[in-house]
């Protein structure tokens, strides 16, 4: 290539960085910069009586957190993002570390067909899930029940999704199958990424292949494991599309299964005989963005410090 | 693990042979356990409304050869007569650029933010970054206010560029993450030979990228695809506007009775997002493979 112009000596206006980065810098700016500040200083406000709104510093924060109405719902509502969150980090990050692990196999044939198969569920929307799974787990017609007594469990059966005190699990573990393919997607790429050589040296000097496994392949992937780890706690304040569609914005039975994401639903939009309220819910999108980036700033001074990121 | 390291003979081959069978069926057997809840929605979508109602969708196979017990009609009357037509072409109208925009605006700037060097470099990238922690709840209503003033509000623009928005902190992360990694001799040869950012990026980097760029792709898709609650807070329900999601999950609350149509529905809304998958695998694996050999 013989395109060196004489200006390259000078240190010229870095035109460059900015047609590279200005588009980003735009987008952001509009969708995420923007709308944050605007939220944050919603929530700071109250409607006046005269119409319009008025500031009120942190009070909407204090009622969220201590009102005798509002706090138990917030309260609630967290805990159960928790459980979600919980969940989530021991059934479906195992469960898709596992299935990286197996598809990972080079003496398994038809890896792509069964790939696929696992991811199938990811495909489909939220309405589609809860619509699938209301028709297996119906006491009525459900098929979920119909196997149990045919393998003389019948006893164990039970409306899942409507009892206070399983709906949050069920839903949960309704998530997990439907996700556990994004895990074990990035989890496969990174078993993939990791030279063969590295691999057949192991075996070679007599281990087995629980060891490779955990002595060399796991620390090798631990940077996607901090990736999928983040991921699902970001994803987890997100969840909000699932139990919407199967128990609606109430979030029944009775709350049990109400996180942050339905909460604020109801409480912006509002739902049946409750109005909207902008600012409170700006204040519980407010307390999210906080709780979130408490948990992401943990895991950054926290963890990624601490592991070691191996150069493949 | 000694003694069949000492011992290489039969028994190791024993164990190697049972191992393999071991795996195959887990793997057999989770596959079918995952799959069965849609593989039965599958089925029922072909069936008549009637036989839905009176037998489990299992009962088929005993006699799939029976063709009086298949039809397509649940498909017909939901593409004509519920409009499910005109919003599959709404949601690829609304997904495909929704896809391609973030991705290209989200690799430039990661290529910026590995490979060049500017003052504040660091604190911006972890400022764009850290807004991955933003929940989206917090940028519904001031965009939509935008929108409203600006007259975006139920336009294709303005949900291409809100899932733009909502989809670059996460694009920006996994493509820095695969840029950066890239051999810094690779760069810096073809900078020595003259090479501009602009020819490192499209000719280098953007090739190379392949893998970071199709598991992004994927992902993004499906999220768009999928997502309901974007697409009403911007496009709104009317017929002509609505993506494929919004329209099924209007059919689900008014046509609970109807639940034989919403079968057939949910596998026209799952028929693109396996395409883009199927033809997203290839890459996926192959430009993995690829990157690996040349170290």
């Amino acid at each position: 290539m013989e395109k060196k112009t004489p200006s390259r000596r000078r240190k010229p206006f870095p035109t460059h960085i900015i047609v590279f980065l200005a588009p980003a810098t735009i987008i952001y700016t509009v969708f995420m910069i923007y709308p944050l500040l605007d939220s944050l200083r919603l929530s700071l406000y109250a409607p006046a009586a005269s119409g319009g709104e008025m500031f009120v510093g942190l009070q909407n924060y204090i009622t969220l957190l201590t009102d005798e109405l509002w706090s138990p719902r917030f309260w609630g509502a967290l805990r159960h993002n928790f459980v979600f969150f919980a969940i989530h980090i021991l059934v479906q990050n195992p469960v898709g570390l596992l299935l990286a692990a197996l598809l990972s196999s080079r003496r398994l044939r038809w890896r792509a067909t069964y790939r696929t198969l696992l991811f199938t569920p990811t495909m489909l929307s939220f309405v589609i899930v809860g619509f699938i799974w209301q028709l297996i787990l119906s006491p009525l017609w459900g098929i979920a029940g119909t196997i149990l007594h045919t393998v003389g469990m019948g006893q164990f059966f039970k409306p899942w999704l409507g009892l206070e005190s399983t709906a949050l699990v069920t839903l949960s573990l309704i998530s997990v199958w439907q996700f556990v393919g994004i895990p074990m997607m990035l989890f496969y790429a990174a078993l993939l990424a990791i030279p063969d050589e590295l691999i057949e040296a192991a075996y070679v000097d007599g281990a087995t292949g629980w060891t490779v496994f955990w002595r060399i392949k796991f620390p090798l992937i631990l940077p996607t494991v901090g990736i999928v780890t983040i991921l699902t706690y970001v994803g987890n304040f997100n969840a909000f599309d699932l139990i919407y569609t199967t128990q609606s914005a109430l979030a029944g039975p009775n709350f049990s299964t109400d996180i942050l994401g339905t909460f604020f639903y109801r409480t912006f939009f509002g739902f049946q005989l409750q109005l909207g309220n902008p600012t409170m819910g700006a204040t519980i999108a407010g307390m999210m963005f906080l709780i979130i980036l408490l948990g992401v700033l943990l895991y950054l001074f926290g963890w990624q410090r601490r592991i070691q990121v191996y150069e493949i | 693990m000694n003694t069949s390291a000492s011992l290489p003979g039969t028994g190791y081959a024993l164990r190697k042979a049972l191992s393999k069978t071991t795996l195959r069926t887990a793997v057999l057997i989770i596959c079918f356990v995952w799959t069965l809840p849609s593989l039965g929605l599958f089925i029922s979508s072909f069936r008549p409304e009637n036989d839905i109602r009176a037998s489990g969708w299992w009962t088929v196979l005993e006699t799939p050869f029976e063709f009086t017990q298949w039809t397509l009609a649940n498909y017909e009357k939901v593409i004509t007569a519920n409009g499910l037509g005109q919003t599959f072409i709404n949601s690829l109208i609304v997904t495909i650029p929704a896809t391609v925009i973030p991705i290209t605006i989200a690799a430039f700037a990661a290529y910026a933010f590995a490979w060049m060097d500017f003052w504040g470099r660091d604190v911006f990238f972890a400022l764009i970054v850290g807004l991955i922690v933003m929940p989206l709840q917090m940028a519904l209503i001031p965009v939509l206010r935008l929108y409203t003033s600006s007259g975006l509000n139920g336009t294709f623009l303005g949900i291409w560029l809100a899932h733009t928005g909502f989809g670059l902190p996460l694009a920006v992360y996994l493509l820095y993450n695969f840029i950066a990694q890239l051999p810094r001799d690779l760069i810096e040869a073809a900078k020595v030979d003259g090479a501009s950012h602009f020819q490192i990026f499209t000719g280098i980097v953007l090739r190379l990228s392949t893998p970071a760029v199709a598991s992004f792709a994927v992902f993004q898709f499906l999220w768009v695809w999928n997502d309901l609650l974007v697409a009403l807070v911007f496009l709104g329900t009317s017929p002509s506007a609505s993506t494929m999601t919004a329209r099924l999950s209007e059919l689900v609350g008014s046509r609970g009775q109807d639940w034989h149509l919403l079968t057939s529905g949910a596998f026209l809304s799952m028929v693109v997002p396996l395409v883009v998958f199927f033809a997203l695998q290839r890459y996926f694996v192959r430009g993995i493979l690829a990157g690996s050999v040349k170290e």
